[in-house]
């Protein structure tokens, strides 16, 4: 049973993997600025999850939760190394990444610290969802509460360092 | 000779009447703000005493702290110099601390209620309508009160805003008694948005500001939250009518002026993003609910 639920996360992960890569959103982008486009992207989805459960649109479901907070704590160490100062990163076609990362880099590094911490206790709490020692409800509120944490650096971070969009 | 006379007189006759038309605009708008005020003041019901804590909530709801606390410079709580970049030059959110030189600590309560239901100053002049008064005029007597009590409590901070960089020439300023004749709705303190969303969204949350076309005088002409293809960021304004948000469901929305999150996971930006970390988090469930409702119902919007 516990293998099923691993298996069907991997395969979930899989999927959202595959249909991130296919050139939607995306088209047009290429390199630095595609490949860090496609990592927000399966961020994207993880928290899509995440979001539907507590919203109470699926049901709980532990691995897929700790899926997406190992996947939050894997993009917040590698988030800063997406953004190089080269030109091709500041403004290779369909970037959507403002200036101000590299002229406030140390607020823009802060806030993916700050993130990657806040992951990592995240992951922490979502590796304890299955000990049974808790019941479904008093996951639910731990999982909220640190994924609401989590979720301020993707808001933080977009608030300043992400083109204006629709 | 006689020519000459004639068109002097036609001259004049002009600048009587330019004289004339704009002695009544300015008449008829302060009638239209005397009789809000006066309304507002008689709508009662309000305890004589504010609530600093429910206060807070108020102004968390109507963007307060959004506009006014420099959060990207580690300004202060309230201290201003937010930039807002418009058509006509760039405005620069003033410091509302408790101070008594720079921000508004020797105001009264009628100065405050004044300054959001009708755009005036202390000093009688017009605000310019960066400050969103064409929403705020709804506001009830109580939230005011509240209000008032909540940011007189807030640490005092020295040190005043830079002026508004403004392309327009200041005599511009006298204009908006015209301006908020045609812009400002005139029934706001009829008590017509007694529905808790509706109040909040079409008032002090002032979605409108944004989320709405706006014409060539900067006005909101309808205040349907259509869009606006050119947002105070450069950038579009999506709309927001229930015929736009068919997909999002109420808990959507909810979670959205939560944290920011849409139903793809992923996390809206700009001054969005401070709306909602700086506003709409801090607010009761019941009221982001409310407002999630109201934007959902059949009242929002209308047809395309």
């Amino acid at each position: 049973m516990f293998k099923h639920y691993r298996l069907r996360s991997v395969m979930l992960g899989l999927g959202v993997m595959l249909v991130v890569s296919q050139p939607t959103a995306h088209t047009g982008a290429s390199g630095i600025v595609k490949e860090r486009m496609d990592a927000m992207g399966v961020l994207g989805d993880h928290a899509r999850v995440v979001g539907d459960m507590l919203k109470g649109k699926t049901a709980f479901d532990a691995d897929a939760v700790e899926t997406a907070a190992a996947a939050f704590v894997m993009h917040g160490e590698q988030i800063t190394g997406l953004f190089p100062d080269t030109e091709e990163s500041r403004s290779g076609a369909r970037t959507e990444a403002l200036p101000a990362i590299w002229s406030e880099w140390d607020d823009f590094v802060a806030i993916a610290t700050r993130f990657t911490e806040d992951s990592r206790v995240f992951a922490n709490i979502a590796s304890k969802l299955d000990s049974g020692e808790q019941s479904d409800e008093e996951n639910s509120r731990a999982v909220r509460t640190a994924f609401f944490r989590t979720s301020k650096g993707c808001s933080g971070c977009h608030e300043r360092f992400r083109l204006k969009q629709d | 000779m006689r020519a000459r006379r004639f068109i002097s007189l036609l001259a004049l006759c002009a600048v009587g009447i330019c004289v004339s038309a704009v002695a009544y605009v300015q008449v008829r708008n302060q009638d239209i703000e005397d009789n809000r005020f006066a309304l507002f003041s008689e709508s009662g019901a309000a305890r004589s005493t504010g609530d600093a804590e429910r206060g807070e909530n108020v102004a968390r709801a109507s963007g307060c702290i959004s506009c006014h606390t420099d959060k990207a410079n580690g300004g202060a709580l309230l201290a201003g110099g937010v930039k807002l970049e418009s058509p006509f030059g760039t405005f620069v959110s003033p410091n509302i601390t408790s101070d008594k030189e720079s921000g508004i600590g020797l105001w009264t309560v009628d100065m405050l209620a004044k300054a959001l239901l009708n755009g005036r100053r202390p000093d009688g002049k017009h605000y310019w309508p960066a400050f969103p008064y064409a929403a705020y005029a709804v506001m009830q007597q109580q939230d005011i009160i509240d209000l008032f009590v909540w940011l007189q409590s807030t640490d005092p901070v020295q040190g005043a805003s830079p002026e508004h960089a403004l392309l327009l020439p200041g005599f511009a300023r006298a204009g908006l008694s015209f301006w908020k004749t045609l812009f400002v709705p005139v029934d706001y303190q009829s008590g017509r948005f007694s529905e808790r969303g509706e109040y909040l969204v079409e008032g002090p949350a002032h979605c409108a500001e944004c989320h709405a076309r706006r014409n060539l005088l900067g006005g909101i002409p309808d205040r349907r939250l259509s869009g606006n293809r050119r947002g105070p960021e450069g950038a579009a304004v999506p709309a927001i009518t229930a015929d736009a948000l068919r997909e999002w469901t109420i808990e959507d929305l909810m979670f959205f002026l939560e944290i920011g999150m849409t139903p793809e996971g992923d996390f809206t930006g700009g001054h969005m993003a401070a709306v909602i970390d700086q506003g709409t988090a801090h607010l009761s469930s019941a009221d982001r609910q409310a407002m999630a409702l109201y934007l959902k119902s059949s009242f929002n919007g209308g047809t395309e």
